[in-house]
């Protein structure tokens, strides 16, 4: 069976490491069980969202 | 066709430009000489190759891209060797407890619209990119400023995938930290309005 349970440590390396890969479907299942529990997971989540987009607006600066 | 003396002297405004972002990616002032020297050769080369619909800048930030790759693609084995010796310390162990919860609470950053269109916010952020050691910030501008796949990135430096999501990891979670002091708490109508 699997874990639903993940600790923060986890669910922040899962969250990242979604930045760059498919995640199984267990782990994204845990994950979104996780934040719908965990503030400070829901947060970091966000501020990770804010990084990409940051990325993102970054690059198009550069060719501007 | 020669490049006319009006595009030539475009072109040489735009080479520290080209440098910075050279640097930043390669973390090797010589390497990132070449890329440099390479593109705005290429680029007066074939001056009729510059379609004038777009920014002068644009194409030769697109010629830079491919340049980089060359480079890193000539360099890779001296790259896999240097690797793992600059990772900096491991943030895990300073923010989360043993029991696996965070240390300290997460704060919100607010609406990323408000940081965003701020031309001071990219320059923050630019600063805490370069701060990052080496081969993290060598493998997070490969990821998101060269926007290559996990597995070209793998391949090109002969790194497992393993690997390569714990320089990200580490990268990214450093990135937060440089963002949060530098922005975040620097700026208290930046973050929360």
């Amino acid at each position: 069976m699997i874990k639903l349970r993940i600790s923060c440590r986890d669910a922040t390396r899962i969250t990242l490491q979604a930045e760059d890969r498919r995640m199984p479907l267990a782990e994204r299942l845990s994950l979104r069980l996780h934040r719908g529990l965990c503030g400070n997971c829901r947060r970091f989540a966000r501020q990770v969202q804010l990084l990409r987009q940051a990325s993102a607006r970054w690059r198009q600066h550069a060719g501007e | 066709m020669a490049a006319s003396p009006d595009f030539c002297r475009q072109i040489e405004a735009l080479r520290p430009v080209l440098l910075k972002y050279a640097r930043l990616q390669l973390r090797n002032p010589a390497w990132a000489e070449d890329a440099v020297s390479e593109t705005l050769l290429a680029a007066l080369e074939k001056p009729q190759s510059f379609a004038g619909g777009s920014q002068l800048k644009t194409w030769l930030i697109g010629i830079l891209k491919h340049k980089l790759v060359d480079q890193i693609r000539r360099n890779s084995r001296e790259l896999s060797t240097t690797a793992s010796h600059d990772d900096g310390e491991d943030l895990d162990e300073l923010l989360f407890a043993a029991d696996g919860h965070w240390r300290e609470t997460q704060h919100d950053w607010g609406n990323p619209e408000d940081a965003l269109r701020q031309l001071d916010f990219m320059k923050v952020l630019e600063a805490c990119v370069e701060k990052l050691p080496g081969q993290q910030g060598r493998l997070f501008m490969m990821r998101e400023w060269l926007e290559l796949e996990s597995d070209e990135i793998c391949k090109e430096l002969a790194i497992t995938p393993t690997n390569l999501w714990v320089m990200l990891h580490r990268a990214r979670l450093r990135l937060r930290d440089c963002l949060q002091a530098g922005w975040f708490d620097a700026t208290p109508d930046g973050g929360v309005p």
